[in-house]
């Protein structure tokens, strides 16, 4: 995997996870990981906080 | 994110935004901020922060996850990254470019030039890399970059 001398995840396998989640489609809270997106294009967005400003 | 999410769809992304908030915080923040009507998009709560860690974007100092966006292929390969520090948001039509790029070039083995979006010119680099060599500006102009 890394080489450890680079901080990119660039050019690397995608980390495995597994996180609460809230869908706010269904209004309900639900369970995601790295495995529920094997074999599609995925994008993953992190943002500093609910109730932020930007 | 959310105002293009139907155009992620048509490009068949998945999305997912995730902080280190708890899941009952999502669920709050969707249901009072006016922005985040119909908001659409799957909500991690890394409330344990390991996520965040995994992914190199987890800042000690305030606890919180930065700005961090990543694009990953069906084959699980991180394409893109693009980090940036809380105070600035991001540009989702740039974003949306990219996805077309790295897209175009996973279906065809063409390459996309500096400012390419649909339409523009690829470069054959699958067929033509020796004729190419040292004479890219006889496949595409600079005025053609630039445009």
């Amino acid at each position: 995997m890394c080489c450890g001398t680079c901080s990119t995840l660039v050019t690397k396998q995608m980390p495995e996870f597994k996180v609460d989640a809230y869908d706010p489609v269904s209004g309900k809270y639900t369970t995601v990981s790295s495995e529920d997106y094997k074999g599609k294009w995925f994008t993953v967005c992190f943002y500093p906080g609910d109730f932020t400003f930007v | 994110m959310n105002a293009a999410s139907h155009k992620f769809q048509e490009l068949g992304v998945e999305l997912l935004v995730v902080s280190c908030d708890t899941k009952f915080s999502h669920k709050r923040f969707v249901e009072t901020e006016p922005l985040l009507k119909d908001f659409k998009i799957m909500m991690g709560a890394d409330n344990k922060h390991e996520m965040a860690k995994a992914f190199g974007i987890y800042s000690e100092n305030d606890g919180v996850a930065i700005r961090g966006r990543f694009l990953v292929n069906p084959d699980g390969i991180v394409l893109a990254q693009e980090v940036l520090t809380p105070p600035v948001g991001r540009n989702v039509n740039e974003f949306i470019r990219q996805v077309q790029a790295f897209q175009h070039v996973a279906k065809t083995g063409e390459v996309c030039p500096a400012n390419w979006r649909p339409g523009k010119k690829t470069l054959p680099v699958n067929t033509d890399a020796e004729k190419m060599t040292g004479k890219v500006g006889e496949y595409i102009t600079l005025e053609e970059i630039l445009s």
